[in-house]
């Protein structure tokens, strides 16, 4: 019996010495690996306008019915994208979203992408209702499209 | 030649009619073949070349026999080119090919030619996701263009308030064009230039100036042409789609609403289905902005201290109950009047009419609340044939020769009028239009016949017309009670020769011969009426004249009837049936009918009045001079619907209560002492009975807006509350009632009403009422004749409330000849103002060549139109005094 204590204790000694595997969460952070599907950003372009044009495929597309989009018309003077409609609501749900990309794929203006950002925490369940305002990047970074 | 054909696609024999397309047979295959630029409603063109299929024929020896190879099977000559099925005809022995290489190779080709120049918008196009472009680029195309030039381009336009057009998109099927053209009887629209150029337009490039029914939208198979109304609004995904029935006018067209959320977004037609299929008029397609309307009603009001205030739905009906009962005892059963139940559905007016007989122990029932004078509740009946087996719409677009008495269709029943001008167009039917104003179908385009009356002639057109229909003989088929009536009535109008009726009506004598005749000759013909005689001061004897033409020319046999009523609502027909009038139980039962009146004694246990009640005209003069003192006014601002504005007033200013069912805070519901809150259209499902007495279950599209009930639940609880034990939980509860009880729905299941119930008919027909119609006592007031009729954008207070039908319908004009409009010193656009017996009324006026001279038309249908206040309509109508305003200013002061 003495002899199996030893050989599990000696797993025990064997893993303290070892470097953890564990990281010192939120002082230091993981690189995430070049696919990793994370928040979501809707992305601008080179001009700064935006380039959803609310056609509503992501929504169509997602499996767990998460994306709501209610599209209108733009005002031709001040346009907020490419041709004549835009998003004017682009809602994820963040507790329902599965980060599958599926929305990435179906979409056909390059608009949305799952980004890195993984930190998705809140104390409000509406608080993860993610709205336009939070998924637009800013418009410095007007062309800016994550590398796949 | 057989009157079959067996015809093989893509090895399925099938044996179809002569005379079909291929299309329609690859259909009845169930093979898919693509089409673009067919339509089931229009004839043939072969523009789009999407249903290429290879087609052969079986080759024929010298003796005509089918040649037959070694084998012993018939040798099949196939054609040297693909074909295009939607044009050509089936023949015996026919084999089609619709997946062989060559098809799909010759189907990619074409797609590839439709896809040259149409944009890759799809994710901005309103029609992605149902779109037939789309869909068969998916299917059939291929994933990529060889096209290296640039794309032709078209600027895109609004065509009006409804259209969007995007010619980039159009792939020039011509669906459009020609819907427009054939079926809405416009031509509002014409393609610009040639091939590769071609542009779908209006032809001045204007806006279009049409009936705005955005059918050309609906069967528009790309996204050329789109709705403003919904413009990206939503996608089809997004919405679930209901299919009820549509509430503005007595067709009954089914109209899908897409639904998104608590809101509906939009209306459609839905192919192959309804009475109506594709069709949509302009109230149909864009009348549900009402339902999301916020001024929506959502608490019951109760009068306390001289205003409303919102109440719990329980008080307020304790409150009407209590004074309901207390004017029961004070004054009798008979000081208590229901008015109005034309918009219910069947099953709300069987309740309610069961309220007010079994519960209150009153007849002073009427759902006819604009009726001028009191008309029997059977004379539409009898007009209509007694109950006789009634003809379809179907069945009127192939009628040789219809008859369409004093309706202007496009505002009472726009489809019926898609109907006609189709069967006009398609089937050679032909056109007799009496209307003293040349309304649309009388137009010299549709080549019919306009018998344009003087008003107050109608009686006089009427006799007319039934002494020439007897000129051509006896009919075949009459019941022996009318062929035993004809030599009295032959009597009866002898006098009205045509020399006569043309000096009476200003018809011309040849034109009454030959409408009398072709009316007799025709094989298949139909004759339709609807408010203009029924709300006519001589409403009793114009009926009767109309009974009277039915038997003369044949229209009304002992088998049939092609006679149609065309009520001025969706539920007219199904209140009629319901017993919504003072003499009639439901099912057309007489009240004074003791063993009729037995079994909805047993079934309602309780002792029915037997005495007539008053009509609505009636009661409305009851209840001015005090007689009636408790009023409940259901789905009818009867403030603008009632004869006489003034007497209306009185009427709800005498009464002890006051109760009314409304959507809306309208003036009547603001003068009275209870208000209920009820439920539109698309948030309650139950029976209506359209024109063609067809039953048809509307479906609920939505939950009930916060705080509404449907009008059944609200009956249901004001009698319980009066102490009477109903328990029904659903409006399928209550027809089960009507189904087990009265005449014509006997045995009627809730579950075979949809998509398309049966027309009901009576097992023993009315009997007929033959006679000459009396002329009609001199009109009220003097100058020029009145005449109103419906406008094809507004019917009803709730059309009211959207934003595009007033937009479209604009404001309402007194519309004068341009002659009497001389004699007046009125120019276009001047002020009149008309001053009847009773009050007066200003309007811009319009200058119309077709109102005819010595009459002004005004629409009623307008909000600001309340032509009740210039005085009831009687003996022959109503005449008012015209004169330009500031006259009237001058003689005022």
């Amino acid at each position: 019996m003495l002899k199996e204590m030893g050989q599990g204790l000696g797993v025990t000694l064997q893993n303290l010495f070892r470097k953890p595997f564990t990281v010192l969460y939120p002082d230091e952070k993981l690189q995430m690996l070049p696919r990793f599907r994370g928040l979501h950003i809707l992305t601008r372009h080179e001009d700064g306008l935006e380039r959803c044009v609310g056609c509503e495929l992501c929504a169509v597309a997602c499996p767990a019915d998460a994306i709501f989009v209610a599209a209108a018309e733009n005002d031709p003077q001040g346009p907020r994208s490419h041709g004549e409609r835009y998003a004017e609501r682009y809602e994820i749900n963040m507790l329902r979203c599965i980060f599958c990309g599926m929305c990435e794929e179906a979409c056909p203006e390059d608009a949305i992408y799952l980004e890195k950002n993984y930190e998705l925490s809140d104390y409000q369940r509406d608080a993860f209702i993610y709205t336009k305002d939070e998924l637009l990047v800013p418009s410095e970074k007007a062309g800016y499209l994550p590398q796949r | 030649m057989s009157a079959t054909c067996k015809v093989t696609i893509d090895g399925h024999t099938i044996e179809v009619p002569a005379g079909t397309l291929l299309t329609d047979a690859a259909r009845a295959a169930d093979v898919h073949v693509p089409i673009f630029c067919s339509h089931q409603k229009l004839p043939p063109l072969g523009a789009c070349r999407i249903c290429v299929v290879e087609v052969g024929l079986p080759r024929r020896g010298p003796d005509g026999k089918p040649a037959l190879d070694s084998a012993g099977t018939p040798v099949v000559t196939w054609m040297p080119k693909p074909q295009t099925a939607c044009t050509t005809y089936v023949a015996d022995g026919m084999q089609v090919r619709t997946t062989s290489p060559e098809a799909v190779t010759a189907r990619k080709g074409v797609m590839e030619f439709l896809l040259v120049n149409h944009p890759l918008d799809c994710p901005v196009c309103d029609e992605g996701g149902e779109c037939q472009l789309q869909d068969l680029a998916f299917a059939f195309g291929a994933d990529f263009s060889r096209m290296d030039e640039a794309k032709r381009t078209f600027v895109s336009e609004d065509l009006g308030p409804v259209v969007k057009k995007e010619a980039n998109r159009c792939i020039v099927c011509m669906r459009c064009v020609r819907y427009c053209d054939e079926i809405m009887g416009d031509d509002a629209l014409t393609a610009h230039q040639r091939g590769v150029r071609t542009e779908i337009s209006s032809f001045d490039r204007q806006p279009l100036d049409c009936e705005q029914c955005g059918n050309c939208i609906e069967v528009c198979p790309v996204g050329a042409l789109t709705a403003l109304p919904y413009r990206f609004k939503a996608r089809p995904w997004d919405l679930r789609q209901h299919i009820t029935v549509c509430p503005y006018c007595a067709n009954g067209c089914s109209v899908r609403l897409g639904v998104r959320g608590m809101e509906i977004l939009r209306a459609r037609g839905t192919e192959h289905r309804g009475v109506n299929q594709e069709y949509l008029c302009v109230r149909g397609r864009f009348g549900y902005e009402f339902v999301n309307d916020a001024e929506r009603l959502s608490s019951p009001l109760v009068r306390s201290g001289g205003s409303l205030t919102p109440t719990g739905f329980d008080a307020a009906v304790d409150f009407a109950a209590a004074r309901l009962r207390e004017v029961a005892a004070a004054h009798g059963p008979g000081a208590v009047a229901f008015l109005g139940g034309e918009k219910l559905n069947l099953e709300e007016a069987y309740l309610y009419q069961k309220l007010a007989r079994a519960v209150l122990g009153t007849n002073h029932v009427d759902a006819r609340t604009r009726f001028t004078a009191r008309l029997p509740g059977e004379a539409v009946l009898r007009a209509t044939g007694g109950g006789r087996p009634l003809l379809s719409l179907e069945d009127l677009g192939h009628a040789e020769e219809v008859l369409v008495l004093g309706d202007d269709l496009q505002g009472e029943s726009p489809f019926a009028q898609a109907v006609l001008v189709r069967g006009q167009h398609q089937a050679g039917l032909h056109l007799t239009i009496a209307h003293p104003r040349r309304v649309k179908l009388a137009r010299p385009k549709f080549r019919g016949e306009w018998l344009a009356y003087r008003p107050g002639s109608e009686a006089a057109l009427l006799n007319g017309l039934v002494r020439a229909a007897l000129e051509r003989g006896t009919p075949d088929g009459l019941p022996s009670d009318v062929a035993a009536g004809l030599p009295a009535l032959r009597q009866a109008v002898a006098e009205w020769t045509p020399a006569r009726t043309e000096q009476a009506t200003g018809v011309p004598a040849r034109a009454i011969e030959a409408a009398a005749a072709r009316l007799a000759q025709a094989r298949r013909r139909a004759i339709l009426f609807g408010r203009a005689f029924t709300e006519h001061p001589a409403a009793a004897d114009l009926l009767r004249g109309i009974e009277s033409l039915g038997w003369a020319s044949g229209a009304l046999s002992a088998a049939r009837s092609e006679v149609m009523y065309i009520g001025p609502q969706h539920d007219s027909q199904g209140a009629l049936d319901m017993g919504l009038v003072p003499d009639l139980l439901p099912g057309y039962v007489p009240v004074g009918d003791a063993a009729g009146r037995k079994p909805f004694e047993q079934q309602w246990a309780a002792t029915l009045p037997a005495e007539p009640g008053l009509s609505a005209p009636e009661i409305l003069r009851a209840a001015a001079e005090g007689r009636i003192r408790a009023l409940w006014i259901v789905g009818d601002e009867w403030l603008r619907s009632a004869p006489d504005r003034a007497l209306a007033e009185q009427a709800l200013a005498a009464c002890d209560l006051v109760v009314v069912s409304e959507l809306f805070l309208t003036e009547t519901a603001r003068r009275a002492h209870v208000v209920f809150p009820v439920c539109s259209f698309a948030e309650k499902e139950g029976v209506v009975v359209n024109c063609e007495r067809r039953l048809q279950r509307a479906a609920r599209a939505i939950a009930p807006k916060r705080g509404t009930r449907p009008d059944w639940e609200v009956f249901q609880a004001v009698a319980r509350a009066l102490g009477v034990r109903w328990s029904f939980r659903t409006a399928e509860d209550v027809f089960r009632e009507i189904a087990r009880l009265v005449p014509g729905y006997r045995g009627r299941s809730w579950a075979t009403l949809v998509p398309l119930g049966p027309q009901w008919a009576l097992e023993a027909p009315a009997a007929a009422t033959l006679g000459a119609a009396r002329e009609g006592a001199p009109p009220a007031g003097e100058g020029l004749w009145l005449l109103s009729g419906g406008t094809l954008f507004l019917q009803g207070s709730l059309s009211h409330r959207g934003r595009l039908l007033p937009k479209l319908a604009k404001a309402a004009r007194a519309r004068l000849h341009p002659a009497e409009a001389r004699r007046l010193g009125v120019a276009e656009g001047d002020a009149v103002e008309l001053a009847g017996p009773a009050g007066t009324l200003r309007l811009p006026a319009a200058l119309d060549v077709e109102v005819p001279e010595g009459s002004v038309f005004v629409p009623y249908a307008h909000a600001e139109v309340e032509l009740n206040r210039l005085g009831a309509p009687a003996g022959a109508g109503l005449k008012v005094v015209v004169r330009p305003a500031r006259v009237a200013e001058r003689v005022g002061a």
